[in-house]
């Protein structure tokens, strides 16, 4: 049988990850020096490094058997699989912001938002009612009501520094994110004993650190 | 501009030679198993009116759908679900069968997934319900008949949890919230996200409930599980459930099916029509789960006649891949014979077909113009023997060097 697969979110996450890997007396040297290497032993177990998307794609499909992922990309992908743990790393939220000192939510024409994440801007305005037109956006969403193309963003925010300095403010938060452990659903039945263990380890760890 | 002419529609794909050979494989064991057991097979139609499948308990989205209307502009789906189209013969035509009823079906369910994920829209499902029967011995019979569809499709390694629909419907039924947070709270419990699951829990008043609610998702294992969920709860209800749990566990493990069983009382099915014993198949190759099902004694009274039931569906397909990841299937076989008839002979040929065919041997009838031809082509495709039909003898050959 193949080591336990753990696909680990590359770039933001990634050096977080590593030092609670080393925490739980994992053996990381290969995965610190990995070159353009994606498939590492670290330990007893297989780490591949992939975006925080495929990290998700790759668990649900069960060729990978533990996922690394910030709460941000489960939001957005609607899939199955276990979600097990919060690191309490990666910290920031979503957030609704618009420019500062205007007047979002009265009226009644429709309001547009500019988001990269249309999935969570579509679901958090449904939960209040309220009928928007939803523009994605690939890069820098603040530049979206600067031009006038929308009228609010949905968007991360970490320190609100950006946003600050784009002369937006948050007007609502709206859901707080953070690095999670997900699981494929069937390796977590077939191979119960060597994911507790993994997920006993990591939870030790993250007190500790 | 014909621009979708060459290629299949997304989530979807033909099936070749060997995938082909492993569904047929998949499918007909588990027909001759369901035989074996005295179910009748039934055939239900692709195409169902919206509203059979359009109900809370099903659990089946209107997205999720494919839609299509009648000649009267009526609302149409390509069937997304076996159970549910089952539950309404079972209520209609069936009504005066004597109880109980063994059905089984293998036939396609087509459910539209979020595009580019990599996962069929169409596929392939085979299982059985058992109708007009309640109580232990049904869910006993389905639930060794599942395990043994799982054998019969040589799973190396397989596992199923059990769990009761009863024991989370009992403590949310003390939970003083509306439907739309209790449906929160399932997923989140069928996710086992225990991060998220506090969080919507300690927004409601703390108490024995949602302190055991919290717990549910973490409540999987052997039979320990039981005697800790035991001491979560004191409604009648949910202290039913964990008996009957153990009742049919211990049954199980006496079988000597104790460490193939996990009980998860964070099973919460995504169709909410379950009412009892609730269960799931997962087996090594496949990272999805391969079977599902469980009692539902108030769906087929949804159609009109309340029967008790249980059943279960298999995910053929996810069976059939395992098994050519296995490498459990072949190619399939090049022809025994090649047969040739000579100008004038084209029927006296394809008649010696026939004659072999009887004796159990795969003919091909030769196309080309000469026996040389017929020859070389035999030899290409690894066909052993070759056979010249001419007016006054059949002459028989062994193909050099296959």
């Amino acid at each position: 049988m193949r080591p336990i697969r753990i696909a680990l979110t590359k770039g933001r996450l990634e050096k977080n990850s590593i030092t609670l890997f080393e925490e739980m007396g994992l053996d990381c040297s290969e995965l610190k020096n990995k070159g353009r290497r994606l498939v590492l032993p670290v330990d007893k177990y297989e780490v591949v490094l992939a975006k925080a998307a495929d990290v998700i794609t790759y668990v649900e499909h069960g060729v990978c058997d533990i996922g690394i992922v910030g709460k941000d990309t489960i939001a957005e992908n609607n899939r199955s699989f276990y979600e097990v743990t919060d690191l309490g790393f990666g910290k920031c939220k979503f957030a609704l912001a618009t420019k500062s000192g205007t007047e979002f939510w009265g009226g009644y024409d429709v309001k547009c938002i500019a988001t990269k994440y249309p999935n969570v801007a579509r679901k958090f305005f449904e939960s209040k009612g309220m009928d928007v037109r939803i523009i994605k956006i690939e890069g820098s969403v603040e530049l979206a009501p600067l031009l006038k193309l929308s009228d609010a963003i949905v968007d991360i925010v970490e320190t609100g520094a950006t946003i600050k300095e784009n002369g937006l403010e948050v007007i609502e938060d709206i859901m707080p994110i953070s690095a999670r452990v997900i699981v494929n659903m069937a390796s977590m039945k077939l191979r119960k004993e060597e994911i507790e263990s993994f997920l006993t380890d990591i939870e030790k760890a993250k007190e500790a650190l | 501009m014909r621009r979708y002419s060459k290629i299949t529609p997304e989530g979807t794909r033909d099936l070749l030679f060997e995938e082909c050979n492993a569904r047929r494989i998949v499918e007909s064991r588990l027909s001759a198993l369901f035989k074996s057991r005295g179910y009748n097979r039934i055939i239900t139609p692709s195409i169902e009116f919206f509203d059979v499948f359009d109900r809370d308990s099903a659990g089946i989205l209107p997205e999720m759908m494919y839609k299509l209307t009648d000649s009267q502009g009526r609302l149409m789906v390509l069937r997304p679900d076996n159970t549910l189209p089952i539950a309404r013969v079972a209520a209609t035509r069936l009504r005066d069968m004597q109880l109980p009823i063994r059905l089984y079906y293998a036939q396609k369910v087509f459910i539209q997934s979020p595009t580019l994920v990599g996962f069929n829209d169409e596929t392939a499902q085979s299982g059985i319900e058992l109708i007009g029967a309640s109580g232990i011995r049904a869910d006993l019979e389905i639930i060794t008949t599942a395990v043994d569809a799982l054998d019969k499709c040589g799973a190396k390694d397989y596992r199923i949890e059990i769990g009761h629909a009863g024991f989370f419907k009992a403590l949310s039924d003390s939970l003083n919230v509306d439907d739309e947070t209790r449906e929160e709270i399932s997923l989140l419990i069928e996710s086992k996200n225990y991060a998220a699951l506090n969080d919507v829990l300690d927004n409601l008043q703390n108490n024995e409930t949602t302190k055991a609610i919290k717990m549910l998702p973490r409540l999987f294992g052997g039979e320990e599980v039981l005697d800790e969920a035991s001491k979560l709860s004191d409604s009648k209800q949910a202290k039913d459930s964990l008996n009957y749990l153990r009742n049919v566990y211990k049954c199980l493990d006496d079988l000597g099916l104790g460490n193939k069983i996990n009980i998860d009382l964070g099973l919460v099915h995504r169709s909410n029509y379950y009412t009892g014993v609730v269960f799931r198949g997962y087996i090594e190759g496949s990272g999805v789960t391969v079977l599902s099902g469980g009692r539902y004694d108030k769906l087929i009274g949804e159609f009109g006649n309340p029967l008790p039931a249980t059943g279960f569906g298999v995910e053929v397909d996810a069976l059939a891949n395992a098994m050519l990841l296995r490498g459990e299937v072949k190619l399939p076989k090049p022809a025994d014979v090649l047969v040739f008839g000579e100008d004038g002979c084209e029927i006296k040929a394809l008649r010696y077909i026939t004659e072999l065919n009887e004796k159990g041997f795969i003919c091909e009838n030769s196309i080309f113009e000469t026996a040389q031809q017929s020859y070389e082509y035999a030899s290409r495709r690894g066909i052993k023997r070759f056979v010249l039909v001419a007016k006054d003898k059949i002459t028989e050959s062994k193909i050099q060097g296959v």
